[in-house]
């Protein structure tokens, strides 16, 4: 399928594949070393505390990590050129998060055929914890 | 207020507008397959194994690992992670060396419905060892100005 097919049948409005994920403990501390973050608050709840928080959170960048994975999994023929991302609720560990999308925009620019999504993810509560926008080149169709 | 924590806030350098321009090294940093793919299995990335059976260009979440320890706002206790806005030029691949440069572009207070905030911007540029722009990063943290420090100018 070529690009321009490919563009053809993504419809503006469609919802994106939603990814359940759960962040654990286990995970935050090997995020916290893969990525060297050295703050305590992720991960001690006394440190947490101390600084007005419930408890351990999730660092944004695993928000932001997980909002990333359901483009790329939606759109595996597409590379990400622009991604804007607001943290608005703290994410503790052990939250359900239900992160998603939609398309708002397709279109073709001087690189080609393209699309745009809002982004947002909720917790449990049904709390938005993250907000945001990107924009995919696609690539090439599915084969 | 628990007068411990308000003394102990006040040790930290206030945030100030005097942190705009200051640069900070970023890397150099190997593109290892085996970190790539260990990152992936720890965040439960679907797309594991289409990273795993080959494919070069690593996932663009793989840039938030690469932030400077040099960075002199990242580490602060009092501030929170707040906004990331990312601009991806050319992909990233296994076995490139990434380096780059990164700077505090901007200090600010906003006003919300929970009172005083301070924003802290910073703008990462990060090239491949061919000196091509492979991506920019613009990373916010805020820091709710309960103790009233307020910016020093």
């Amino acid at each position: 399928m070529t690009k321009k097919g490919a563009l053809e049948k993504i419809e503006i409005g469609a919802p994106l594949p939603p990814l359940i994920k759960e962040p654990t403990t286990k995970q935050v501390e090997g995020f916290c070393k893969a990525a060297n973050l050295g703050l305590n608050f992720f991960l001690d709840s006394e440190t947490a505390r101390k600084k007005g928080l419930p408890g351990p959170i999730v660092p944004g960048d695993i928000s932001f990590c997980f909002i990333v994975q359901t483009l790329t999994h939606a759109f595996p023929n597409a590379i990400l050129k622009e991604i804007k991302v607001n943290f608005r609720h703290i994410v503790r560990h052990g939250d359900r998060l239900t992160c998603q999308g939609i398309v708002t925009e397709k279109g073709e620019d001087e690189e080609g055929p393209y699309i745009e999504c809002d982004l947002f993810i909720e917790n449990q509560r049904k709390e938005r914890t993250l907000a945001g926008k990107a924009k995919l080149k696609i690539v090439r169709g599915k084969e | 207020m628990d007068h411990k924590r308000k003394e102990s806030a006040r040790l930290l350098p206030p945030l100030s507008r005097k942190l705009i321009g200051i640069e900070f090294g970023l890397g150099p940093f190997y593109i290892d397959k085996q970190k790539v793919i260990g990152l992936a299995e720890i965040l439960g990335d679907p797309n594991l194994s289409h990273i795993a059976s080959g494919i070069d260009a690593v996932p663009p979440y793989y840039l938030v690992t690469l932030l400077s320890d040099k960075d002199p706002i990242g580490d602060r206790p009092d501030i929170l992670f707040a906004g990331l806005h990312g601009e991806f030029f050319a992909p990233i691949k296994i076995g490139d060396t990434i380096t780059g440069k990164g700077e505090i572009s901007d200090v600010f207070e906003k006003k919300g419905r929970s009172g005083k905030m301070i924003f802290v911007v910073a703008e990462l540029l990060y090239n491949n060892q061919q000196g091509e722009r492979v991506a920019k990063l613009q990373l916010s943290w805020v820091r709710r100005d309960k103790y009233e420090q307020g910016i020093d100018q």
